[in-house]
């Protein structure tokens, strides 16, 4: 299995501006130091092998859609709608072998704006022939996509689309078949609630958990998280504020932090940790910093298993 | 106290605001490496005051507490 990134930024899209390159740019030529390069291969690896990561790339500005792939099936299987849905509609178009029906499944956490925004904008819905499969526990589901592809919010109307497009209400704790995979949804703490997702096949587990906030109360409430993390090869988390903000100034506001999800993947003996859902006012530094920082507390925290610190950027790939 | 997980974070400001009510001040005195790393990661730093030194964080509570201190 793979997990692919298509956006992984919180609340809002976030785009850098002019001076943000130039300070790239800067850095970048700062290091080099007037030194002269053969050929682009020299360049290249110049750029990977000495540059900084907050340097040489960035973590892009797109809201949260997260691909998972496996080589059994030609669905595409997707957790979320942001805005990094239009990124993936124009991979798909460019590579989906042409004269092939497109079938595609979104796992959806929750309604909220920022995960649904990029829908309007994914190409595969306009095409007739194509299918798509809507997935998620909210009872307002079907009604939330139609609202937003109505005016004054989208001036496409939904019974426009010309895809098959289907929606599905799942149960939490009641495990269900999505393209070959099992998927199992626990209620997470967040307004208007969202569901986190346990994602099976054959040996391989994902876990999507974002926008969630973890009170950390007792054991009793921390167990169904435990169970939902146990043992995954990733856990895709929201750790969009330090635990100080999330629990003092933005309390309730139904996010987490980068050491809440070490210690909960501590216990539950997962795999890979996956800093999701990053704060919009941060920078490609501050989000380094920040995972520097966790890679620094799973250090000091650790016990009897090593825990794999990801951060995640638009574009990034793991292997699983 | 050797280490302080985010569990243990969350009681220290539950103690916070407990002694907030009460006029209070809680202030972290002489952490080791790793409960200072700690408290700077979860920008802790931000909620509560950490001194080098039992007598630096008596005399930010109280300064009557940390003369005594001194003279003991």
């Amino acid at each position: 299995m793979q997990v692919k990134f298509w956006g992984t930024r919180g609340s809002l899209p976030t785009s850098q501006d002019s001076m943000a390159i130039k300070q790239k740019l800067l850095a970048a030529l700062r290091i080099a130091n007037g030194r002269n390069f053969q050929d682009d291969d020299e360049i290249k690896s110049f750029i990977d092998q000495e540059l900084p990561f907050p340097v040489s790339h960035t973590w892009g500005g797109n809201t949260p859609c997260v691909e998972i792939l496996d080589d059994k099936s030609s669905d595409y299987f997707i957790c979320d709608a942001g805005s990094g849905a239009r990124e993936l509609a124009g991979y798909i178009m460019r590579n989906h072998p042409q004269g092939q029906p497109i079938v595609c499944h979104f796992l959806m956490s929750h309604l909220h704006w920022d995960h649904i925004m990029g829908f309007p904008f994914f190409t595969p819905v306009f095409i007739p022939g194509n299918e798509i499969h809507i997935y998620g526990c909210h009872d307002d589901l079907e009604k939330t996509f139609r609202r937003q592809n109505s005016g004054p919010n989208f001036p496409v109307p939904f019974d426009f689309l010309a895809a098959d497009i289907h929606f599905h209400n799942l149960e939490p704790g009641k495990a269900t078949d999505i393209a070959g995979k099992k998927v199992s949804a626990l209620l997470q703490h967040h307004g208007d609630d969202s569901y986190g997702y346990r994602i099976e096949r054959n040996d391989k587990v994902v876990v999507y958990s974002t926008d969630s906030e973890h009170k950390q109360d007792d054991a009793k409430s921390i167990q169904p998280i435990l169970d939902l993390f146990y043992n995954a090869d990733v856990v895709i988390f929201d750790a969009m504020y330090s635990l100080a903000d999330s629990i003092t100034c933005k309390q309730d506001w139904g996010h987490s932090s980068n050491i809440v999800g070490v210690d909960l993947c501590h216990m539950a003996k997962a795999k890979r940790l996956c800093l999701f859902h990053h704060e919009p006012i941060n920078d490609d530094e501050a989000n380094f910093q920040i995972y520097q920082e966790t890679i620094r507390y799973e250090q000091l925290s650790r016990q009897d298993h090593e825990l794999k610190i990801i951060s995640a950027y638009d574009g990034l790939i793991v292997d699983l | 106290m050797e280490f302080v997980s985010s569990a243990g974070l969350r009681i220290l400001l539950n103690a916070t605001k407990t002694i907030k009510g009460q006029s209070g001040k809680l202030v972290v005195a002489n952490p080791n490496s790793i409960v200072r790393e700690v408290i700077t990661i979860s920008k802790f730093d931000l909620v509560f005051p950490v001194h080098d030194s039992v007598k630096e964080a008596l005399l930010d509570v109280s300064p009557a507490a940390a003369e005594i201190y001194n003279n003991n």
